[in-house]
C-alpha cells in the first residue's frame, strides 16, 4: 500500500524538481541536457503527478474524511505557527484533478506548439513552476499556503504573459497583469490578516471550527478583503482588464494559465471559505453583483473584439462571472462544477485556436482576415462544437437540476436564465468569430487547409515555416485528428457524465454535491436572503437582456453601414470597443497619476529637503540666488567680515558697507556694537525687502516653468475634465511649493542661517581680538583667584 | 527587564567576539604593508572566509530562544567614567553578524573587478570598515558602540572621496560626512544624557552599560527628551524622511560596490532603534510611536514614488532603501511580538535584497557605466543569468511569497495590524508600489527591445563571470533559505524580541514609580520580577 503521506508530498514535488531542475539546467546555459530531456522531464513529472492526484482521489472517494499532511513548520509569530501543510479533502482533490490533468495535457500538446521555440527550456521551467505552485494553492492547509500559491501563480503567470519578452508590448502586459494582481493582493492579506488576529491561527481546519469566535461584521470585513484577492485574480472587475491583455503569451500557457486553472483560483478560494461567506450576506452580495457586472462586461466587450485569443479572453471573464455569482447565491458547488466544466472548454477552444492563427499567421486579427475569407470547414465545424458547448455545458445543469430547495428556488431560475443569455451572446460571437473568420462558404480544396493538421504535428513560431507546400494539397479526409480527438474524448466523457450522474453538476441530490458535501455544500444563508438574492439576480437578468439586445441588434461590420443600428446601442458599441475606458483609466489616471506624483516628490526631493537638511550645492544650482550657509561663511572668513554682509542676498550687487573694517574706527566694543547693529539692519532691509519686491516676479516665472514641465509630462495637458483638474491642483500644489517651501522657508532658513552665521563670526573676531582675550583672561584668573581666596 | 550575561569563556571557550574584531582590523593592517595587489586580494578574500566561519561558528554555538546576552566578554568598567570594553551579542544582533561578514566577503570577491587602482587600499579600507561594523552589532557599552558607529565614517568618507565613480563624488562625500557627523553627536549626547540620568537616579555611579540602563528607566520627561535626540540621530543614519537625501548622492557617486552595499544593506539605524530607543527609552517609544510610524510611511510612500520615476538602478535602489526603512520602522513601531519580529526580520531580508540589487548594479556597471534606463534595454537576452538573478532577487524585495521578502512583510503586517490598521494598509499600499516600481524598471531595463538611445556594445555584454555568479547565487540561496525555512531565524531572535515585547508592555505603569529615587531597589525587583 503506497503511503498517503508520501504520494500527497510526492505530487508537489514532482513539478518543482522539473522546475528545478530545467531551471538549473537553463542557467547553466543548458549545458547538462537539451530540449528532449527538457521536454520529457516535464510532462513525464506532471503524468506523475496526474496519476498521483487520481490515486489520492481515489482514496478520498473511498474515505472523504479531511486529511492533512505537514511537512515541517515554515514560521512562527508569537503563539501562532504556519506549518508547510497540506489539507486533502474532496474540494482540494477535485481541483488537483483538475490541475494536474489539464497541465499534464497541455505540457503535451506544448512540446509539439514551443517546438523550435528559443526559450524552450524556459518555457517549460515556468510551466512546471506553475503546475507546483497552483498545486501548493489548492492543497496548502491554511490561508498562508493559499498565499504563497497565490503569488507563485501570479508570477509564473507573469512569466509566461511575458515570454515573448523582446515584444515591448508582452513585457508590458507582464507587468500590467503582477501589479494589477498585486492591488487585489494588498487586500486579500488585509484579509488574510484580518483571520490571524481573529482566530490567531490560518488553518483552515482551525478557522473554521472557531467561526463562532467572530461576528457577522468581522465575517463581512474579512469576506470583502478576500474577495479583493479574488477579484485581481479571477480578473473580475474593477481589476480585470490585464487578463484581455495577459493573451501576449503563448497559447497553451494562456488556455492553462488564464482561462482553465490560474483565473479561477477566486472561485476556489470562496468556495473553500464558505464558512466565513456563509456568515456574511452583505460579501456574499457583493460577490454577486461583481460578478454579475462581470459577466456583463466580458459579454459585451467580447462582442466587439476581433481577435480569436480575445475573444476567447472575452468569454473566460464573462464564464468567471458567472462563477462568481453562482458563489455569491451560495452554490458553491454550482460554482465549482462550473470551474472544473469551463476548464474542459476553454482548454479545447484555447487549443485549437492556434491551428487558425497558425492557417492565419500574419493575421491574428479576424477582421483583417475577412477580406480573404479562407475556407477551414474542419475547424469551422470544431469551433462550433465548442461554442455550443460553451453553451451548453455550466448553467444548462441549471435547468437540469430544476428548482429543489426553498432558498435557492428563485435564484436558481433566473441564474440559469440569466446564464442562458450570456451563454447566448457568447455564442453569438464565437460563431460571429468563424464566421468572419471562414467566411460562409465552404472550399475544401484550398491548399492550405490540409496544412492544419500538419500545422498541429509541426506548430512552431519559427518565422522561416512557410504555409504554401504544394505537394501536400491532398486533403486528408480527417485531418483535424489531434483536435478531433479531444472532441470526441470530451463528448465522451459528457455522456459518460451523464450516465453516472455526475451531471447535472453541483446541484442538490447530484453526485458531484453529494461528493463535495462534506467541505462544502448549498449554503442554507441564501434562503433568508431570497428576496437580496432575487434583486440581484433581476439585475443580472436585465444586464444580460441589454446584452442580449446589443447582440441582436448589433453586428460589428454593419454597424459601419449608415442608416443601420440603433444609436443607443451604438454607444454601448463604442464603450465595450473601448473596454468601458477601465483600460485608460488606469493608465491615464492611476498610473499616469503614481508617475506624476512620483516625479513631483522627485523635484520637491531636490528641491526643497536637500536645501532644507542643507546638502552641499551641486554644480548646476550655485548660481542661483539660494547659496547655503556653508558657502557664504566661508566667503565671509575669505572677504573678511563686511565682505560677508555685503556678499548675503544679492551677490553682484554687494556695496560697500560700514562693515568692521581694521581701519575704520576704534577697535573697542562699543564702537563695534553700534556698527554691527547698524550692519544688521542693513542688512535686513537690503535682503528681506529686495526679496519681496521679487516674489510677484518669482511667481510669474515659476508659473511658466511650471506650465513648461507639465506639458511634456506623461499625460497630455487638459484632457477632458481630469486632465484639467488635475491641472489645475498641481499649478496650485507647485505654486506651494515654490513660494511656501522654497522661497519661505528654505530661503528664510538659509538666510536666518546666514545671519547667525554672521553675528558668530564676528563675535569669534570679537574673541579673538588681544584686548578681549585679555581682559576675558583676567577676569576669569581673578574669579579664580577670588575663588580660592574666599 | 535585567538581560542575564553568558560569558565566552563558559560557552566557547575563547574571546570570539574579540576575534571577529580584531581579525579584519589584523588583514586591513596587514594590507597597507603589503606591495602585492594579487596577494592582498588573497589575504582580504581569506581574512573574510575566516570571518566569516567565525560568525557561521558564534551562530552555531548561539543558544536560541534565550533572552541572554552570549560570548560576553568585559573589561573594565573605566573608574569614574563607566565606560567598558564590553562584547556580547543577542537575539538581535546574532544575525547581523553573518549577515555583514557575508555581504563583506561578496564585495572582497567582487573588489578584483570593480576596483582599478590601489585596490589594497580599498580592501583595507573596506575591512576597516566591516571591523567597525562587527564592532557596532557586538557592543554592549554604549559608549562603545558610539565608537565604532563614529569610526565607521572615516573608511565609508574614503570609500567614497577615492574609489567613487561619480563626477560629483567630494559634493557626495562632504553631504555623507555632514550627515553622519550630525547623527553621531545627536546619538552622542543622547547617550550621555541617559548614561547621566542613570547617575541621577540613585545608582553610585555613571554607566554606559547597556545591563544597567536597562534596570533604571529615566523620569518621563527626561525620557522624551533623550527619545527626540537618540531618534535624530538614528533617522539620519537609517535614513528616514526627511533625513534621506544624502542617500541617493552616495549611492550613485559611490564606488561601484564597496560600501553602497553596506549602507543599502546592513542598516546601523534601524539597529539603533531596536537595540536602544525601544528598550531604554519603553515609555516614550509607546507615548511617540505614532510619530516614528508616521515617518515610517511617509518614507515608504515617498521613496516608492520617487524610485517609480527615477531612471539611473542606483538611485532607485536608494529610494528603495529609504522605503524599505519605512516597512522596518512600521514593523518596530507597533512595539508588539509580530511588528518587532517582523521589523527584524525585515532588517536582514533587506540587508540581503537590497545589497544583491546593489550588487547588480555593480555588475551593470563594470558593462555599460552608469546604469541608466537609456542605456539598456532587452538586457535578458544578452545576459539571461543576470536579468534572472535580478528579478528573484527584486522580487524577494517585493515579499513573494516563498522569497525571504514575504516573511518579513507579512509579519510586519500582522504586527502593524494590531497596533494600528490604518498602518497595515499604509504597508499594503508600499507593497503595491514597490511592485511596481520593481517590474517597471525591470521591463525597461531587461525586456523589450535594445535601447534606441545608446545600444550597449553586444560583443562585450557577456553574461555574469564566474565571480559574478557565485556572488549572486550566494544571494539567492540565502533568499530561498529565508524564506522556505525561517523557523531557526526566528527561533534566534524570539527570546530577545520577548524580553523587549515585555518591557514595553510593562512601561504602561506610571513612570512616576521610576522617578521615586527612593525606593530604586525596589523598583529593581519589581523589574526583574518580569521575564
Amino acid at each position: 500500500m503506497l503511503d498517503f503521506n508520501s504520494v500527497v508530498i510526492l505530487i508537489v514535488a514532482l513539478p518543482l524538481f522539473a522546475a528545478l531542475a530545467n531551471g538549473i539546467n537553463l542557467v547553466a546555459g543548458e549545458r547538462f541536457w537539451g530540449w528532449r530531456r527538457v521536454q520529457s522531464l516535464t510532462w513525464m513529472a506532471l503524468l506523475g503527478s496526474f496519476l498521483g492526484s487520481i490515486w489520492v482521489f481515489a482514496q478520498i472517494l473511498a474515505d472523504p474524511t479531511p486529511r492533512e499532511v505537514i511537512v515541517y513548520q515554515w514560521l512562527s509569530a508569537g503563539t501562532m505557527t504556519v506549518d508547510m501543510g497540506f489539507l486533502i479533502d474532496a474540494l482540494s482533490g477535485v481541483m488537483m484533478l483538475v490541475v494536474t490533468g489539464f497541465s499534464f495535457l497541455i505540457a503535451m500538446f506544448s512540446i509539439n506548439y514551443m517546438h523550435n521555440d528559443r526559450s524552450f527550456s524556459r518555457y517549460f521551467s515556468a510551466l512546471a513552476l506553475f503546475v507546483f505552485a497552483m498545486l501548493v494553492l489548492v492543497m496548502g492547509n491554511n490561508y498562508i499556503m493559499l498565499f504563497l500559491g497565490w503569488e507563485s501563480v501570479g508570477l509564473c503567470s507573469y512569466l509566461l504573459i511575458g515570454h515573448y519578452y523582446e515584444r515591448k508590448s508582452a513585457a508590458r502586459a507582464g507587468t500590467k497583469a503582477f501589479v494589477m494582481n498585486r492591488v487585489g493582493d494588498a487586500g486579500f492579506l488585509v484579509g488574510i490578516f484580518l483571520i490571524a488576529t481573529n482566530f490567531n491561527s490560518v488553518a483552515y481546519t482551525e478557522v473554521f471550527a472557531n467561526l463562532h469566535k467572530i461576528d457577522s461584521f468581522t465575517a463581512t470585513l474579512i469576506g470583502l478583503c478576500l474577495l479583493t484577492g479574488a477579484i485581481g485574480k479571477s480578473a473580475q472587475l474593477p481589476l480585470g482588464t490585464w487578463l484581455a491583455k495577459a493573451m501576449e503569451g503563448p497559447t497553451p500557457s494562456s488556455a492553462l494559465i488564464h482561462a482553465a486553472t490560474m483565473v479561477t483560483a477566486g472561485a476556489y478560494m470562496i468556495a473553500r471559505s464558505h464558512g466565513i461567506y456563509d456568515m456574511a450576506p452583505i460579501a456574499l452580495a457583493v460577490v454577486t453583483i461583481v460578478g454579475a457586472l462581470t459577466a456583463a462586461y466580458g459579454a459585451t466587450v467580447g462582442k466587439t473584439i476581433s481577435d480569436i485569443k480575445g475573444i476567447l479572453a472575452a468569454s473566460t471573464t464573462t464564464q468567471l462571472g458567472l462563477m462568481f455569482v453562482a458563489c455569491g447565491l451560495g452554490a458553491y458547488p454550482v460554482a465549482i462544477f462550473h470551474l472544473v466544466a469551463h476548464a474542459f472548454l476553454k482548454t479545447f477552444l484555447f487549443l485549437t485556436a492556434p491551428s487558425i492563427l497558425q492557417y492565419f499567421h500574419t493575421f491574428p486579427d479576424a477582421t483583417a482576415v475577412e477580406r480573404r475569407p479562407a475556407p477551414v470547414p474542419v475547424v469551422f465545424w470544431l469551433i462550433l462544437v465548442g461554442s455550443i458547448g460553451l453553451i451548453a455545458y455550466p448553467f444548462g445543469s441549471g435547468l437540469i437540476g430544476g428548482p429543489q430547495t426553498s432558498g435557492l428556488s428563485a435564484s436558481v431560475f433566473v441564474l440559469a436564465a440569466a446564464g442562458l443569455m450570456a451563454a447566448f451572446t457568447t455564442l453569438y460571437y464565437a460563431v460571429n468569430a468563424t464566421r468572419r473568420i471562414f467566411g460562409s462558404d465552404g472550399d475544401d480544396h484550398s491548399p492550405a487547409a490540409s496544412h492544419i493538421s500538419d500545422a498541429h504535428q509541426h506548430l512552431d513560431q519559427d518565422q522561416g515555416h512557410h504555409h504554401d507546400h504544394p505537394d501536400a494539397a491532398a486533403v486528408k479526409p480527417f485531418a483535424g485528428a489531434p483536435v478531433a480527438i479531444p472532441v470526441i474524448a470530451f463528448g465522451g466523457a459528457l455522456t459518460a457524465g451523464l450516465f453516472f450522474g455526475i451531471l447535472p453538476g453541483g446541484l442538490m441530490n447530484s453526485w458531484f454535491a453529494g461528493f463535495l458535501a462534506p467541505v462544502v455544500s448549498l449554503s442554507e444563508t441564501v434562503a433568508s436572503q431570497s428576496s437580496l438574492s432575487f434583486l440581484v439576480v433581476a439585475a443580472i437578468g436585465l444586464l444580460m437582456i441589454s446584452a442580449w439586445v446589443a447582440a441582436l441588434f448589433m453586428d460589428r461590420f454593419r454597424a459601419e453601414v449608415p442608416g443601420l443600428g440603433m444609436i443607443r446601442a451604438r454607444g454601448v458599441y463604442a464603450a465595450a470597443m473601448r473596454r468601458f475606458w477601465l483600460d485608460d483609466f488606469y493608465h491615464l489616471v492611476v498610473v499616469g497619476g503614481a508617475v506624476r506624483l512620483g516625479q513631483w516628490l522627485d523635484r520637491f526631493d531636490t528641491r526643497f529637503i536637500d536645501r532644507i537638511v542643507g546638502a552641499p550645492v551641486s554644480a548646476g544650482r550655485i548660481g542661483s540666488a539660494s547659496v547655503t550657509w556653508e558657502r557664504r561663511f566661508l566667503a565671509a572668513r575669505a572677504a573678511g567680515i563686511s565682505g560677508a554682509l555685503g556678499s548675503i542676498g544679492v551677490a553682484e550687487n554687494s556695496r560697500p558697507l560700514l562693515g568692521l573694517n581694521p581701519e575704520s574706527g576704534s577697535r573697542g566694543l562699543l564702537p563695534w556694537l553700534t556698527t554691527a547693529s547698524a550692519n544688521s539692519s542693513q542688512f535686513v532691509e537690503q535682503n528681506v525687502v529686495a526679496e519681496g519686491a521679487g516674489v510677484i516676479a518669482t511667481i510669474t516665472a515659476y508659473a511658466s516653468r511650471s506650465s513648461a514641465l507639465f506639458e511634456k509630462d506623461v499625460i497630455a495637458q487638459g484632457q477632458g475634465l481630469i486632465g484639467v483638474a488635475t491641472d489645475g491642483a498641481a499649478t496650485i500644489s507647485g505654486w506651494v511649493e515654490h513660494n511656501v517651501f522654497d522661497v519661505g522657508i528654505h530661503k528664510g532658513m538659509s538666510q536666518t542661517g546666514g545671519a547667525i552665521g554672521a553675528a558668530l563670526y564676528e563675535i569669534e573676531e570679537v574673541l579673538g581680538h588681544p584686548l578681549v582675550v585679555g581682559t576675558l583672561v583676567l577676569i576669569a584668573i581673578s574669579g579664580l583667584l577670588w575663588g580660592v581666596v574666599s | 527587564m535585567i538581560l542575564q550575561q553568558v560569558f565566552a569563556s563558559d560557552q566557547i571557550g575563547f574571546p570570539v567576539l574579540s576575534l571577529l574584531l580584531l581579525l579584519p582590523l589584523l588583514a586591513s593592517a596587514v594590507l597597507l604593508v603589503l606591495k602585492d595587489d594579487r596577494l592582498a586580494t588573497k589575504v582580504a578574500i581569506w581574512a573574510s572566509v575566516a570571518e566569516l566561519a567565525l560568525a557561521g561558528l558564534v551562530w552555531f554555538n548561539f543558544v536560541p530562544g534565550s533572552s541572554d546576552l552570549q560570548f560576553v566578554e568585559q573589561i573594565g568598567p573605566l573608574p569614574g567614567l563607566g565606560i567598558s570594553y564590553h562584547l556580547g551579542v543577542d537575539g538581535i544582533s546574532m544575525l547581523f553578524i553573518p549577515a555583514t561578514a557575508v555581504l563583506s566577503l561578496l564585495a572582497m570577491i567582487y573588489a578584483d573587478t570593480s576596483v582599478k587602482e590601489n585596490i589594497r587600499g580599498y580592501l583595507a579600507a573596506l575591512l576597516a570598515f566591516e571591523a567597525a561594523m562587527m564592532g557596532a552589532f557586538m557592543a554592549v557599552d554604549l559608549m562603545l558602540f558610539w565608537v565604532f558607529f563614529a569610526i565607521e565614517i572615516v573608511p565609508s568618507y574614503f570609500l567614497i572621496t577615492r574609489w567613487g565613480t561619480g563626477g560629483q563624488r567630494r559634493a557626495a562625500a562632504n553631504s555623507y560626512l555632514i550627515h553622519m557627523a550630525l547623527a553621531s553627536a545627536a546619538v552622542l549626547v543622547a547617550i550621555v544624557l541617559l548614561a547621566t540620568k542613570h547617575a541621577s537616579a540613585g545608582n553610585s555611579d555613571v554607566s554606559f552599560s547597556y545591563i544597567d540602563l536597562l534596570s533604571a528607566t529615566p523620569p518621563d520627561q527626561t525620557q522624551t527628551v533623550i527619545f527626540f535626540i537618540l531618534c535624530l540621530g538614528f533617522a539620519i543614519k537609517a535614513p528616514l524622511f526627511p533625513f534621506h537625501t544624502w542617500m541617493p548622492r552616495v549611492l550613485e557617486q559611490g564606488p561601484v560596490v564597496g560600501i553602497g552595499v553596506f549602507l543599502v544593506g546592513i542598516k546601523l539605524g534601524t539597529y539603533g532603534f531596536l537595540r536602544f530607543v525601544i528598550p531604554l527609552l519603553p515609555d516614550a517609544s509607546q507615548e511617540y510611536y505614532w510619530l516614528l510610524a508616521t515617518l515610517g510611511v511617509i518614507s515608504m510612500v515617498y521613496g516608492a514614488l520617487i524610485a517609480l520615476v527615477q531612471t539611473n538602478l542606483r538611485r532607485v535602489l536608494a529610494f528603495a532603501s529609504l522605503s524599505h526603512m519605512g516597512v522596518v520602522m512600521l514593523g518596530l513601531f507597533s512595539l508588539n511580538f509580530q511588528g518587532l519580529q517582523g521589523g527584524l526580520l525585515q532588517m536582514l531580508n533587506l540587508g540581503i535584497t537590497g545589497a544583491g540589487l546593489y550588487f547588480i548594479a555593480g555588475f551593470l556597471f563594470t558593462r555599460i557605466g552608469p546604469p541608466e534606463v537609456t542605456r539598456m534595454g532587452g538586457l535578458q537576452a544578452a545576459a539571461p543569468v543576470m536579468g534572472l538573478s535580478f528579478l528573484i532577487i527584486g522580487l524577494a524585495g517585493v515579499g513573494m511569497p516563498g522569497t525571504s521578502g514575504f516573511n518579513g512583510e507579512h509579519l510586519v503586517m500582522l504586527g502593524a495590524f494590531k497596533q494600528h490598521w490604518l498602518m497595515a494598509v499604509a504597508v499594503g499600499l508600499g507593497t503595491l508600489l514597490t511592485a511596481a516600481y520593481f517590474l517597471w524598471f525591470y521591463q525597461r531595463a531587461f525586456l523589450g527591445d535594445a535601447a534606441q538611445a545608446e545600444k550597449p556594445d553586444r560583443a562585450r555584454f557577456l553574461d555574469l563571470g564566474r565571480n559574478e555568479k557565485l556572488i549572486a547565487a550566494t544571494l539567492v540561496a540565502v533568499i530561498f533559505w529565508i524564506g522556505l525555512y525561517t523557523t531557526p531565524f526566528l527561533h534566534t531572535m524570539n527570546g530577545s524580541i520577548a524580553a523587549i515585547e515585555a518591557r514595553v508592555a510593562q512601561s504602561d505603569v506610571p513612570a512616576v514609580a521610576a522617578i521615586d529615587s527612593t525606593l530604586p531597589l525596589l523598583t529593581l525587583a519589581q523589574e526583574g520580577s518580569t521575564p
